[in-house]
């Protein structure tokens, strides 16, 4: 996949505070790069950034285009939904859309009704979005979002605030604009929980800066399950192991960690006892998602 | 640009407070009809307010140029309604967090300040021809006093008072944009529509004059050759502009409203390359 925005020690600074400080994302096209971060790390300073609502301190981001370069056009080609939807209450729906649409230069109302459609909100007719609920103002913000028909869609805290049943609808949104649509998205939230079911890539900031980029796999792979055992002889258990073709496994002086098969601690057990060895102590941990970021970042749990 | 400027056109005429304040500018400029009337086909109460205002007699006559004297410019409560509808269209799409959906479209953010600046005075200039045009045709229709007479005044006043409204609002739309502001924007076009910057002015200028060896009487009546201050302030030469005027303080007016107008609207885009968007 070909990269579709990077940023380059980016950096923002309010006064003494650095906001965000020299971050470098690397967003490739077609996936969906999910931020995670506490309250205040950074995210929506960094999504405004990139949004140019914000200039930043220092560095710079670039947008390439689908064959890869640099492109000033890509501009027009970035849809923006940062915190609360930016509509005028008074104005419907439509009305809403055919702004964005106007100062994108597009004049086409049948598309802007299928828009509406997409989005899950085929017949609010004249209705003032005043009188909207959250969710539907959240998904009209996408839908404005979406009016330049964008190849990426930067959503900050799309989620915020809504009932579950708003969350799946728009965790349902945001599956369908990439399946259907083909759009790179970045989104961003605190609740670690939402965005690994969205997110294929992930940038993890914390007070402003970057601790990690990593794909869902590196994520999953380690908060994948692992076996802790320790045995009479752990140097013999290694051949016992090998015989039992388990590979993942790393043998320590006193213990060992195995990462395939860890449902089959019984197996195991018995095979070691064939061999005449004892274990001694076996265990199984995992590391949920939280407990990896949490190790990341430092600890409290306040995310 | 363009596109800017047909968004926020598409968005003032869906907005219910471009007609409420058009609804209350009309008001005003019929008010100001029924003071003409008054005032006009009256010769006790025109002696009044002539001797009142300017301490000479004037004719009975209401010619073109005294109508839009009268109607548009001596119009505080238009230019308040002007300034507050000013103050609203340039800081709705940042109160209601619309600017986050334009300013990510453009790398520069100067068409979406210039296109702003643009429909803002295309709506200023669409209120000024009607207002001007229907305010013609009420005097010359409605009241006796009315002569149609000195037309080349009356284009030469209604331009130069356009180009001095078009720098005020400028004015207010630099300063609602820069500072976020409405209170900001509101309260400068109030104190201009009130005179209180000119009474200000005029107290430094009479300052300048004593500091400059003029007698006290002289410095007051603003007679003599020290410099004056209130010359060059846009607020003083919108309210002491007159279509009689000679060639020389018309061309200063005009100069001293596109050097504040340009200034302005040249601040709003520079500094809005360095601000970030609050919304």
């Amino acid at each position: 996949m070909s990269l579709i925005l990077s940023t380059d020690n980016l950096t923002k600074k309010f006064k003494s505070k650095t906001a965000v400080n020299q971050v470098s994302i690397h967003v490739e096209r077609g996936e969906v790069y999910g931020l995670i971060g506490r309250n205040g790390a950074g995210k929506t300073t960094l999504l405004r950034m990139i949004s140019n609502l914000a200039c930043p301190t220092s560095g710079s981001y670039t947008f390439y285009d689908e064959n890869g370069a640099n492109n000033d056009a890509m501009w027009g080609r970035v849809g923006v939904l940062i915190e609360d939807p930016g509509i005028f209450q008074n104005l419907s729906a439509i009305q809403n859309l055919k702004a964005k649409a106007l100062a994108a230069g597009i004049n086409n109302d049948q598309y802007l009704l299928d828009l509406l459609n997409f989005v899950g909100l085929p017949n609010v007719g004249k209705k003032p979005v005043k009188n909207f609920s959250l969710g539907m103002r959240q998904r009209l913000g996408i839908a404005i979002a979406m009016v330049n028909s964008p190849d990426l869609l930067i959503l900050d805290e799309p989620i915020n605030g809504l009932d579950p049943q708003g969350i799946a609808e728009v965790r349902s949104l945001i599956h369908r604009l990439c399946t259907e649509k083909g759009i790179t998205i970045i989104i961003s939230s605190h609740i670690l929980e939402e965005l690994s079911k969205v997110a294929d890539r992930y940038g993890i900031i914390h007070e402003g800066v970057l601790l990690s980029e990593t794909s869902k796999e590196e994520l999953m792979e380690q908060c994948k399950p692992v076996l802790y055992m320790n045995t009479s002889d752990n140097q013999k258990a290694r051949i016992v192991l090998s015989d039992m073709g388990i590979s993942d496994f790393k043998v320590f002086n006193d213990h060992i960690e195995i990462r395939e098969r860890t449902k089959e601690g019984g197996a195991i057990s018995m095979a070691l006892a064939k061999a005449d060895i004892q274990t001694l102590e076996m265990r199984q941990e995992g590391q949920s998602l939280e407990d990896y970021y949490f190790r990341l970042t430092g600890g409290a749990k306040n995310a | 640009m363009l596109n800017i400027f047909r968004m926020h056109m598409y968005r003032v005429s869906k907005a219910k407070s471009t007609i409420v304040l058009l609804i209350v500018m009309i008001a005003c400029l019929f008010i100001r009809f029924g003071l003409a009337h008054l005032v006009f086909d009256d010769p006790l109460n025109l002696e009044f307010v002539s001797v009142f205002a300017s301490g000479n007699s004037q004719s009975s006559a209401l010619t073109p140029s005294q109508v839009n004297t009268w109607c548009i410019q001596a119009s505080n409560s238009l230019i308040i309604c002007l300034t507050i509808f000013s103050v609203i269209f340039a800081n709705c799409d940042f109160t209601r967090g619309f600017a986050k959906n334009t300013y990510s479209l453009y790398k520069s953010r100067t068409p979406l300040v210039m296109g702003k600046w643009a429909s803002l005075m295309t709506c200023i200039t669409a209120v000024y021809v009607v207002f001007s045009f229907f305010s013609l045709a009420f005097c010359a229709l409605l009241l006796p006093a009315f002569e149609s007479k000195r037309w080349g005044e009356y284009i030469r006043g209604w331009i130069v008072l356009y180009i001095l409204l078009i720098s005020m609002m400028t004015l207010v739309f630099f300063i609602t944009n820069r500072f976020k502001s409405p209170a900001g924007g509101m309260v400068i076009g109030i104190l201009i529509a009130t005179g209180t910057f000119q009474t200000v002015e005029r107290l430094i200028d009479v300052l300048i004059a004593r500091a400059s060896g003029e007698s006290l009487l002289d410095a007051f009546a603003g007679k003599g050759n020290a410099f004056r201050l209130s010359d060059y302030c846009l607020d003083n030469v919108y309210i002491s502009y007159s279509p009689s005027m000679g060639t020389g303080d018309t061309v200063r007016t005009v100069l001293v409203a596109l050097v504040y107008g340009g200034l302005a609207l040249f601040l709003a885009v520079w500094l809005s390359k360095k601000q970030d968007v609050r919304c």
